[in-house]
């Protein structure tokens, strides 16, 4: 658990989506942002349909420091294993990757828990956009799905060039589209 | 093309594209919702729960109930993900079939098109192709037929002249002659035309082809001494259905062409072979050939390589007819400037 340093009060402005929500904390930590969301994201009833099947939902966070043209993006994969009736659950910040974990069901929300870091600032009081998008599916399941739906669309010969067109149409087709989006805005200042 | 048709058409592919949509979308939502049948969904499902089960059961095994479990969830996570996304497959389905459909009935389209296009061509180079015969036709007609009229004016005339200034008997009848040698030079021309009019049916009877085809080249040296003419023949009687008078007339029209093309000294070779229920006699010159252009329309009547006042091009057509007439053909096989070949079908004899 990340320790802060200062916790300040924040100017949640807006949530697009799920007003009834709670929102998330916002920390600062030196020059480190870090954001712990709320626990009403996963047990949202669309969420928790998807958390429950055994697609990958993929929790994508991005995150803007105003008047910084840069934005950071934080990735969340969990997937529940129906075999052993665990979740595997992994981070990607930016370049790190942490290693997929293996959880309980049980201690799903409070791993949830953990900050994330979502951006570094330097100045002493700056405002942070920040977006979730909840995605259905992985793109390696997309990938897959797509491979095999062009082939139960009948192009079955590789070398055809049929196979090729029908694999370019049918691919565009299949996209992880946002199940859920929200929408923050938190000013964090003081270190 | 005409604008309305085209018009017609563009409205009828545009119809058709309508209406397969419509089948498309059908199409597409049948194959879908078979994949994403909801029954189909809970019997995977079950599927997924038994392997758990079994590898309770059967834990020795678990790694292939393992496999197996696996490979199920995969179809099951490929068919929500397809499920995700039903409308827009459906929709690119649609747009695939329609587009395919569309394309096909483009194509189709087009090449109807060019084909009518290419047969308006045809037929009109027909026409023309026909009105130059017509019209090459009636310059010989009256050529043919001016030459000896003026020259028997000219005698009539000289007739008057000679019985007013009171010329002797035999000057005066000279004169006649003359009137009546044009006369019948008018006659023959016209005869021409009758027998290509009144080409009678033949009266077929089983004939020795090689022994008609051998006897009809001594009577043709005789006309033509410096023709080398010879019957190539394979064993055995070769009895044709024929008439034996029309047949002639067909090998005269061939051979006084070969005689023609040849000046007279070139050879000419009856090559005759069996083909099943078919004979062959390949008439075989080494004249000087007829001209590529020519070739195609050889067989239509008043074409023909001669000057006027030689031939009015009836002889091919005329052999060709009768040719016909006793259920075989006459076609011209090859032609260079090393000699041509006519083929003459007949029916075999039984």
């Amino acid at each position: 658990m990340v320790k802060a340093r200062a916790v300040l009060p924040l100017i949640l402005i807006a949530g697009i989506a799920g007003a009834q929500q709670q929102r998330p904390t916002v920390l600062r930590s030196a020059d480190r942002v870090l954001v712990t969301l709320p626990d009403s994201i996963l047990n949202d009833q669309t969420v928790r349909n998807r958390l429950e099947s055994a697609l990958t939902t993929t929790f994508i966070l991005k995150s803007r420091i105003r008047g910084v043209p840069h934005e950071s993006i934080v990735r969340i994969e969990i997937r529940y294993d129906l075999w052993d009736e665990i979740y595997h659950v992994t981070r990607v910040e930016g370049q790190n990757r942490t290693a997929p974990q293996q959880i309980a069901k049980s201690r799903l929300e409070s791993w949830w828990r953990m900050p994330v870091e979502i951006a570094r600032v330097s100045a002493d009081r700056a405002t942070v956009d920040v977006d979730l998008i909840v995605l259905p599916f992985s793109s390696a399941e997309e990938s897959d799905a797509r491979e095999w739906l062009s082939k139960s669309g009948g192009a079955r010969d590789p070398s055809s060039d049929a196979k090729g067109v029908v694999d370019i149409l049918i691919g565009t087709t299949l996209s992880a589209r946002p199940i859920v989006s929200y929408h923050w805005s938190a000013q964090v200042g003081g270190r | 093309m005409k604008g309305g048709t085209f018009g017609a058409i563009v409205v009828t592919v545009a119809l058709a594209t309508l209406l397969f949509h419509a089948v498309a979308h059908q199409v597409s939502s049948v194959f879908l919702n078979a994949i994403l049948r909801p029954d189909l969904r809970e019997v995977i499902e079950r599927s997924l729960l038994d392997q758990k089960t079994l590898r309770g059961l059967d834990p020795a095994n678990e790694k292939r109930y393992r496999r197996r479990f696996d490979d199920t969830q995969r179809l099951l996570n490929r068919i929500d993900v397809v499920a995700m996304n039903r409308e827009q497959v459906i929709r690119r389905f649609e747009l695939i079939l329609s587009g395919t459909f569309g394309a096909i009935l483009f194509l189709s389209t087009l090449l109807w098109t060019i084909r009518q296009r290419r047969n308006e061509e045809r037929r009109r180079g027909e026409y023309l192709a026909r009105l130059t015969s017509w019209q090459e036709a009636s310059r010989r007609h009256a050529h043919e037929i001016k030459t000896p009229l003026t020259a028997a004016r000219m005698e009539v005339d000289r007739l008057v002249t000679l019985t007013a200034d009171g010329a002797a008997v035999s000057e005066v009848r000279r004169a006649a002659e003359s009137v009546y040698e044009e006369l019948d030079r008018i006659a023959r021309f016209t005869k021409e035309f009758s027998s290509f009019a009144t080409i009678g049916q033949p009266l077929l009877r089983p004939e020795a082809l090689d022994r008609l085809l051998t006897q009809f080249c001594e009577m043709f040296a005789g006309a033509w001494p410096s023709l080398t003419l010879r019957v190539v023949a394979p064993e055995g009687p070769i009895l044709v259905n024929a008439d034996r008078d029309l047949l002639r007339q067909v090998l005269v029209n061939l051979c006084t062409n070969s005689a023609h093309a040849t000046g007279g000294h070139g050879s000419v070779t009856f090559a005759i072979t069996r083909a099943g229920e078919r004979i062959y006699a390949d008439v075989i010159d080494s004249g000087c050939g007829i001209a590529p252009a020519l070739q195609p329309r050889i067989f239509e009547p008043y074409v023909t390589t001669r000057e006027i006042g030689s031939g009015m091009g009836l002889g091919l057509p005329i052999s060709r007819k009768i040719l016909l007439d006793h259920g075989g053909d006459l076609t011209l096989l090859s032609s260079s400037p090393a000699g041509s070949t006519f083929r003459l079908t007949f029916v075999r004899a039984t």
